[in-house]
């Protein structure tokens, strides 16, 4: 195995509960260093849920998570970014009060010395953040917003990036430019573990990408593998066809077994991990 | 006699800020309710008074040992809020309450149910301003709310841990994710709180009688204070402060001084029907 190709993520038979009811079942990932690993499926599947749950907001029932060997699935929310794995909620969540440039040196709070240092850097990925460095943030658009709340992580020196729906209520213009940022910051040797709605988009930049539904991974491969892969489209899309139990999990019902889709990985992940 | 209400409502009101500084950054950072904070205030009166009175010690040098017992007392009190579950805001108002009342019936039996008051001649004397009539203690007043209000704004606006209280603040969520402790926050709120309150205490016993069951008229005027700006909105307190304490000076000039208390009251119920998110606040109904 390359040096590259190394997990820098892992996550072994992970199970959460939230209110008792079990939302994710003995999932099981990796995130390979340097690439774009997006995780895409129906509303509800349980995609914000993982990356809760890998961000130390939620406790998992069972299982273990280890980023850069480090098991972290015991640790507080701050621990966590400490060690270099930040957590970007889906939403604008900006500190309305203070300025751009305050929500920005916050974001470095846990390395401040190196803060000057990452504003240049933050500020060469999204050049509008320093055009408007002392304008209040409540005052700024929901695309800029957006840039602040990952421009604020990036200050942290993460070296994973968990972004939830990092295209909601964008622009179609603002979705294809963060694309492009995106891409530019794996460039600059920063891990990304994308999830959302938008999944042409998402799964495009994606190098590796899973399927999940009702918190198990159904499906794993290349984006392009899951974008051209007739499960994908079933599931997400409703084309063929849509079974009244899928319909149902849809609603938000629980799935009754045999519910007329295919659970079969294309590519097992056991051959992949 | 207007520039006597004026300068009486800048001293007094920047009292009520000190006053309610303390609740409104515990309650903003830790979304803790604390109803014992006029009785934790109270008891920080009585600390001076009892050190003043008994010990004779010079009224000045009892400011350090409340402060210190105040921040001690409420750190203790930190690590019982800290043990309250979800939802927050709830338990801890009936938490407190039990608090305030135990706070309330230790004071009874410690310094009895008489009224006292730290009696300082001085500072009922003018300061010799022939154009405004202020007393020292007025002076006092302003000078101590005022220059303790700027310590915080100082330490919020330009040191890192006091942005990060802001931060936790306005969005507790993503400030953990920022890589705050939040807990940590939390502790240092209550530190700070105790040092307001422990301040605030010993000035309190100068200008009102202390006795057990006055806390509360500290905590309304708290939590009066702290809705009228709005939640986390620390620089509204002492523009509301100021107004409430004119509003109470004009009261007691034109309609009689039994209907001062009135006001905070008829304050608090209006702004909870007509703002209920402070009068600073964006988005009021």
């Amino acid at each position: 195995m390359p040096a590259d190709e190394r997990p820098l993520l892992k996550i072994c038979n992970l199970d959460v509960r939230l209110n008792a009811k079990p939302v994710l079942k003995h999932i099981n990932l990796s995130i390979c260093n340097g690439q774009i690993t997006s995780i895409v499926g129906p509303n509800g599947a349980g995609k914000t849920t993982l990356m809760k749950a890998v961000a130390g907001v939620l406790r998992p029932v069972s299982g273990a998570i280890t980023f850069r060997g480090i098991p972290i699935h015991t640790l507080p929310v701050h621990a966590i970014v400490r060690c270099g794995l930040v957590y970007v909620p889906e939403g604008m969540g900006v500190f309305p009060d203070m300025s751009v440039r305050e929500n920005l040196e916050i974001g470095a709070y846990c390395a401040r010395a190196e803060t000057d240092a990452r504003m240049d850097f933050v500020s060469g990925i999204f050049p509008v953040l320093a055009d408007k460095r002392s304008r209040l943030a409540k005052t700024l658009s929901g695309g800029q917003k957006r840039m602040l709340v990952i421009g604020r992580a990036l200050m942290s020196g993460a070296r994973l990036l968990l972004l939830d729906d990092p295209f909601l209520g964008l622009a179609p213009r603002d979705v294809r430019r963060l694309c492009d940022t995106l891409k530019q910051i794996r460039r600059n040797g920063i891990t990304l573990f994308l999830a959302g709605q938008h999944v042409r988009r998402i799964l495009q930049v994606a190098t590796r990408a899973f399927l999940i539904e009702d918190g198990r991974i159904t499906l794993s491969g290349s984006g392009q593998q899951l974008l051209g892969h007739p499960h994908l489209r079933r599931c997400l899309y409703g084309i063929a066809t849509q079974s009244p139990g899928a319909l149902l999990a849809e609603a938000g019902f629980p799935q009754p077994a045999g519910s007329g889709l295919d659970p079969r990985p294309l590519f097992p992940q056991s051959e992949r991990d | 006699m207007l520039s006597a209400v004026v300068v009486s409502a800048l001293a007094t009101g920047s009292f009520y800020t000190l006053v309610a500084l303390g609740f409104a950054l515990i309650y903003g950072v830790t979304r803790n309710f604390n109803l014992a904070h006029g009785e934790l205030l109270v008891l920080a009166g009585y600390t001076a008074y009892w050190l003043w009175k008994t010990w004779a010690l010079p009224f000045v040098f009892t400011f350090p040992v409340a402060i210190v017992a105040s921040m001690a007392v409420c750190l203790a009190l930190q690590r019982l809020f800290a043990r309250l579950s979800e939802p927050l805001e709830l338990n801890s108002i009936v938490f407190s309450f039990g608090i305030a009342i135990l706070i309330q019936n230790a004071m009874r039996l410690c310094f009895s149910g008489n009224y006292r008051l730290i009696r300082i001649p001085t500072l009922n004397h003018g300061a010799g301003f022939n154009a405004l009539p202020v007393s020292y203690g007025q002076l006092t007043l302003l000078g101590l709310s005022l220059g303790a209000i700027a310590l915080l704004y100082l330490f919020m606006y330009h040191t890192y841990p006091g942005k990060a209280l802001r931060a936790t603040i306005q969005n507790r969520e993503a400030a953990a994710l920022a890589g705050i402790n939040v807990a940590a926050m939390g502790i240092l709120a209550f530190a700070i709180g105790g040092f307001f309150i422990g301040l605030a205490g010993p000035l309190f016993g100068c200008i009102h009688y202390l006795y057990p069951a006055t806390g509360p008229e500290a905590t309304l005027l708290a939590v009066t204070l702290t809705i009228f700006a709005g939640v986390g909105r620390l620089g509204g307190i002492i523009l509301a402060g100021w107004l409430l304490a004119l509003a109470e000076s004009i009261t007691v000039l034109y309609i009689g001084s039994s209907w001062r208390e009135m006001i905070p009251a008829a304050l608090l119920l209006g702004l909870l029907a007509l703002k209920p998110r402070g009068i600073f606040s964006d988005d009021g109904r």
